[in-house]
């Protein structure tokens, strides 16, 4: 095995790092304002999604793997978002008594 | 390459430590050693819960005026939840591919093994593990709320054991459910990495057999739906021990959530039963017409985006439960869709037989008759797929006759067809084919006496999970035919089962490589196969089913397997 | 007849490795995805109460541990770059360093735990509900929680449970890497377990990044 395939000078890591501690800290800023329940929650998550896919590419590795890495994270990713799109089919509709 | 390497997988083994006996199987990473151990548990849990089925179908012989109790109302629940929980969970979902997939998916890739051999070793033993925690519950006390779990039962209900312990032996199921689904999602991971990195020298993904093929759309299923319903059974288990509120109304819970979250892997899950036998079907019949499969690419598709499509229509099992009318319209809508590609497969199969140069093997046999059963339990589902319909099906026979049509009469019926097709070849002895066939008869004829009744049974109002009936003649007599078709159908049952047994013990010798001239690569190698499956590691040139190339190969006396350069 | 052993195992194939362990990974995904689903179900029900349950999380604290997870993952990624660079003894030592980071993310989540217990609020959704009001399990004047928070703090408490006993699992097996870096079987030529294990931290990160927000950030 070829040990010096993707070796990296520290210094990704840290920047990815910098950025991801300064997503925590705008996330917890923003949810102070005064913006709604849905637009507030969506800030958040987008942030989130934000922070998990810089784990996802950098911290993981993904941008070291081959293409079939990044197709499979496309199957879990889109299975996931119909499971929620499916089960909010019904709850977002439901006439409640 | 040394000698015991050339030898027979039965006579050589892959762990240094145990070289005989029990332990040289039960330690063994061989997947063919595996794919076999599956095969005798799985079948003695079929065969147990057969024989539940049976004394369920005795008692419905008898209406509620008759006086006549088979099984006591109490123990009626138990014994519905036991036989669906070691059909569904220790037979037919994991069925076909721990036992024909671990066997026969390294081989028809032209792969040594999985990927990860010790991994499936600890597969099967999860699977063990598992059933010997369900086998025990039951003792312990078991579960009456059908396999489902569907809460607030589940949540509330306290079950006695028989040795007169207090036990949550509801718990106990639940957890050992968990367990089994760590069993299959491990192998879907193994199937999954051995297609995707193990392949044969010049095979491409369209170069792999049909059965490949739906192995693999299989382990989708499973890595992906399998775990949702393993968390969901832990929080019931949860919301039992410590009284924390998740499905219970009375603390402000949605049982709904809870039937979505279940169905979320279990619609899926009938489609991790049936694809691997759709698999199974798309390789007897070209094998037994002597001809390429119609439409190759359509049908290797077709059980990809069968489980693509059937992860999206869970709630259809849930058109009464009181979810919103627009969810159930949406996922009516969905239903339809898979019919689609569900049809072009059988479309493709029949188109195969045409002009074909036709055997009536047990095993072809076996696959016609899935083509036949399963065509009624697809389109009773249409039925149920429709929101008008169902609403007045469901929750009755229909149903029931419905998912055995597909599970029983499919699913089934195309596994005891593979293992007929590959019975040679896994243990290198012959059975008998007179009795194969005949108990192919029982089986077919008693599975259509058994079902078909039920089918209008439900469609006049008969609900599913009770003891007893009011004295209507119809009913009555549309019961005890049914029930007259359980006794031939496990007649059926015994004698297959009878033919497989007698076979192992005194069948005939047999090392005719490819007894029923197959044109796939796991037949090119020899009977029984070696412990690296091929003498020396193939190089594919052809497409599977090019049945020319193959006669070719023949007559000039290469193969496969042997062709290497 | 050990060479036959051999020569299955010696068949290793790194990247059909990952790509397995991936796909763990997402089952482990989608196991919490459940959980995620049960939440937000009940949210959309239940917003007023999930908001008022959320104030009694405390928001520093939550910010403090996801900052603790994420400086616990550069020390992961950090220490994987010095085992392939040959530098064993750097490697160990961010091993270690992760492990501890791991170690006081649960004593703080420990601490914010008992402060729920002392406040009754776990037993306020156990006994409350299961007695009605006036449970002897409560101290006089406390009033039983509406059923809204009751869904808010048992998923709160078996959510971050279920994510504590992965980190327990995460840093347990990295001690065990680390012993095995020690006894040389895990090397700069052979660094497969410590990345497997690397991998399985971070999504263990993931999923605090997400529980985050839902739960310290929501009133």
């Amino acid at each position: 095995m070829n040990t010096h395939e993707q070796t990296q000078s520290p210094r990704l890591p840290i920047i990815v790092f910098a950025a991801l501690i300064l997503l925590t800290i705008s996330t917890v800023l923003l949810s102070g304002l005064d913006v709604g329940n849905t637009t507030s929650l969506l800030i958040a998550m987008a942030v989130a999604s934000m922070k998990a896919g810089l784990v996802l590419y950098f911290f993981m590795h993904l941008n070291h793997e081959p293409l079939i890495f990044k197709l499979f994270l496309g199957v879990a990713f889109f299975t996931l978002l119909a499971i929620f799109v499916l089960t909010f089919s019904d709850y977002s509709f439901r006439v409640l008594a | 390459m040394d000698k015991a390497a050339s030898q027979s997988y039965l006579n050589s083994h892959t762990n240094p430590k145990w070289t005989k006996g029990f332990m040289s199987w039960f330690m063994s990473t061989d997947h063919k050693r595996i794919g076999i151990m599956y095969a005798m548990a799985m079948f003695t849990f079929f065969f147990v819960a057969v024989c539940l089925g049976f004394v369920m179908k005795l008692q419905k012989m008898f209406p509620a005026s008759s006086g006549w109790e088979i099984i006591p109302v109490e123990m009626y629940g138990s014994f519905f939840t036991l036989h669906a929980i070691i059909m569904i969970f220790l037979f037919i979902v994991p069925g076909a591919p721990a036992i024909l997939g671990n066997f026969f998916l390294p081989l028809q890739i032209g792969a040594r093994d999985v990927a990860f051999p010790r991994v499936n070793l600890l597969s099967f033993w999860l699977y063990l593990f598992g059933a010997i925690m369900a086998v025990t519950g039951v003792l312990l006390g078991g579960a009456d709320t059908g396999w489902t779990f569907t809460p607030p039962y589940s949540i509330n209900t306290q079950t006695i054991s028989v040795l007169g312990i207090a036990f949550d032996s509801v718990s106990w199921m639940l957890t050992a459910t968990f367990i089994l689904g760590w069993g299959t999602i491990l192998t879907g991971i193994n199937f999954i990495v051995t297609v995707h990195r193990m392949r044969a020298k010049g095979m491409g993904y369209f170069k792999m057999p049909l059965f490949t093929w739906s192995i693999y759309a299989t382990s989708w299923l499973q890595v992906l739906a399998t775990p949702v319903v393993g968390i969901t059974l832990l929080m019931i288990v949860i919301e039992r021990i410590m009284p924390v509120g998740f499905f219970n109304p009375a603390k402000g819970g949605d049982p709904i959530l809870f039937q979505h979250l279940f169905w979320i892997y279990s619609h899926p899950a009938v489609y991790i039963m049936i694809l691997p036998s759709m698999g199974l079907v798309s390789e007897i019949i070209p094998t037994n017409s002597q001809k390429p499969i119609f439409g190759y690419k359509s049908i290797a598709i077709a059980s990809c985006s069968i489980a693509g499509v059937g992860y999206l229509l869970w709630a259809h099992h849930m058109f009464t439960t009181g979810m919103s009318d627009f969810a159930a319209l949406l996922f009516s809508f969905l239903t339809f869709f898979v019919a689609i590609p569900t049809a072009i497969k059988v479309f493709n199969w029949t188109a195969t037989l045409y002009k074909g140069s036709i055997t009536l093997t047990p095993a072809m046999l076996f696959a016609l008759a899935f083509i036949f059963n399963f065509s009624i339990g697809g389109l009773t589902g249409m039925f149920l797929g429709s929101l008008s319909t169902d609403i007045h099906l469901h929750d009755t026979d229909f149903v029931v006759a419905h998912f055995h049509y597909t599970m029983f009469g499919g699913a089934a019926f195309g596994l005891i067809g593979g293992v007929f097709h590959y019975f040679s070849k896994m243990f290198g002895k012959m059975y008998s084919m007179k009795w194969a066939k005949a108990g192919f008869g029982f089986m077919f004829i008693g599975f259509n006496a058994l079902y078909f009744p039920m089918l209008l049974l439900g469609y006049y109002g008969m609900p599913r999970r009770y003891q007893t009936y009011p004295d209507i003649p119809i009913f009555n007599k549309l019961q005890l035919a049914s029930t007259i078709g359980s006794w031939i159908l496990v007649t059926g049952v015994i004698i297959v089962l009878a033919v497989w047994i007698h076979a192992l013990l005194k069948g005939k010798r047999t090392s005719d490589p490819n007894p029923w001239n197959s044109s796939t690569i796991e037949w090119q190698t020899a009977t029984p196969p070696t412990l690296f499956n091929f003498e020396v590691d193939p190089v594919i040139t052809r497409d599977p089913y090019d049945y020319e190339a193959f006669r070719a190969e023949v007559k000039a006396g290469t193969s496969l397997g042997a062709s290497h350069d | 007849m050990t060479d036959q052993v051999l020569a299955v195992e010696h068949h290793h194939d790194e990247v059909g490795t990952r790509l397995g362990f991936w796909l763990f990974l997402y089952t482990e995904l989608f196991l919490f995805a459940a959980f995620f689903l049960v939440y937000a179900v009940y949210r959309s029900s239940h917003l007023e109460d999930f908001k008022l349950a959320a104030e009694n999380l405390n928001t520093t604290i939550g910010a403090v541990n996801t900052i603790i997870l994420l400086t616990s993952s550069l020390t992961m990624v950090l220490s994987l770059d010095a085992l392939k660079k040959g530098s064993v003894k750097l490697a160990k030592l961010l091993l270690l360093a992760t492990v501890a980071l791991g170690v006081a993310f649960l004593i703080i989540k420990g601490f914010e735990w008992s402060a729920k217990f002392d406040h009754h609020i776990f037993l306020q959704t156990v006994k409350g509900i299961a007695a009605g009001h006036g449970s002897p399990l409560l101290t006089p004047g406390e009033e039983m929680l509406p059923v809204g928070q009751v869904l808010f703090f048992g998923l709160y408490f078996v959510m971050t449970g279920t994510h504590a006993l992965h980190i327990i699992i995460g840093a347990t097996w990295m001690l065990i890497v680390y012993f095995w870096i020690s006894k040389g079987s895990i090397n700069p030529e052979n660094h497969g377990v410590l990345e497997r294990c690397g991998l399985y931290w971070h999504l263990v990160d993931v999923i605090w990044i997400f529980l985050f927000p839902l739960y310290y950030l929501v009133a």
